[in-house]
């Protein structure tokens, strides 16, 4: 611990007793000591007198209207944020019933002869007597 | 610090707040503006981004005002919060100079005038002085001058706040303290 550091202990009547005792008795006789006091309490007056008091007027209300904004821009993002949870549910039952009917079509249209992709989309063959059929 | 009487009131205006009483939080922020203005401006000097940080620290409050237990003070709860902040700005300012000031620019605000502690300057221009002192030490040796000296937080609470032990606040004071003193003693002599 250096002179200035016990200095400090001291003004703030951090040292034992006998230590104290000590920093009292060599303040009575040592000048540099004295002396390193001193500008120690120069310097610790003038960063007590250059602490802000505020910030600028109206701070308060300045920090309400942010957390109104914050908390408003906080409800856009929920909202985004649910129907883009739901949209993606939606996304794939809608994935999954397209595949389950594909599925079923195939297994039900396999006996057509056609193509799979046909099958899957429930097509039936097409010849030229379906053709006309469906042309009335 | 001592919070004295006050404490009661804090958790009184805690509850309001926690049940969405914006004016029981808006007292709160008066309450406290002076400490965390004190802290931050002490960190960072004034300006916007000071005040900036300022409203941060406040929203970090209101944002964790549910899970606030009350095992430290608010004020000394709101400290961390404010100096954590600041030391953070302090690393992207360090950041953005290091990629867009050059180094010759903006290491020394020259001091004015000459120095004299027994009142002959003005208040004002002194405290200018101090903080550009202040702004040139390292942001841990700060972070001790502004809890310790300009707050007045105790040793004890300063290293609480910071999560340090006590011995680091006292050896990075006195080491602060130095330099200030040096840099003080250079206004006094030029």
């Amino acid at each position: 611990m250096d002179d200035r550091e016990l200095l400090m202990r001291y003004r703030d009547e951090d040292l034992p007793a006998a230590e104290m005792g000590g920093v009292r008795q060599r303040l009575r006789n040592d000048v540099e000591l004295r002396s390193t006091l001193e500008r120690l309490e120069l310097v610790t007056a003038a960063l007590e007198a250059s602490a802000a008091a505020s910030f600028a007027p109206f701070f308060a209300a300045r920090v309400v209207a942010r957390i109104r904004r914050s908390g408003s821009a906080a409800r856009v993002d929920e909202m985004h944020e649910a129907l883009r949870w739901m949209f993606a549910r939606v996304a794939v039952a809608c994935l999954v019933l397209v595949v389950g009917i594909g599925v079923y079509s195939a297994a039900i249209g396999g006996g057509y002869g056609g193509s799979m992709l046909d099958a899957m989309l429930g097509l039936p063959e097409a010849t030229l007597e379906t053709a006309l059929t469906l042309g009335g | 610090m001592a919070e004295g009487a006050e404490s009661t009131t804090d958790r009184e205006l805690i509850e309001r707040a926690r049940a969405g009483d914006e004016r029981a939080f808006h007292d709160l922020v008066e309450r406290y503006e002076p400490r965390v203005a004190a802290t931050v401006v002490g960190m960072l000097g004034p300006g916007d981004e000071a005040e900036d940080v300022g409203q941060e620290a406040f929203i970090r409050l209101y944002r964790s005002v549910d899970r606030f237990r009350g095992d430290s003070s608010l004020g000394t709860y709101l400290t961390r919060i404010a100096i954590n902040l600041s030391l953070t700005a302090l690393k992207r300012r360090k950041r953005w100079r290091s990629r867009f000031v050059r180094q010759d620019e903006g290491e020394r605000e020259g001091p004015e005038g000459s120095w004299d502690p027994r009142g002959q300057i003005e208040r004002e221009d002194m405290a200018r002085k101090v903080r550009a002192a202040v702004d040139r030490l390292a942001p841990n040796h700060r972070a001790v001058v502004v809890l310790r000296m300009i707050d007045g937080y105790s040793t004890r609470e300063a290293a609480e706040i910071l999560d340090i032990p006590k011995g680091t606040v006292m050896s990075r004071l006195a080491r602060a303290m130095e330099r200030l003193e040096i840099e003080m003693k250079e206004w006094k002599d030029g």
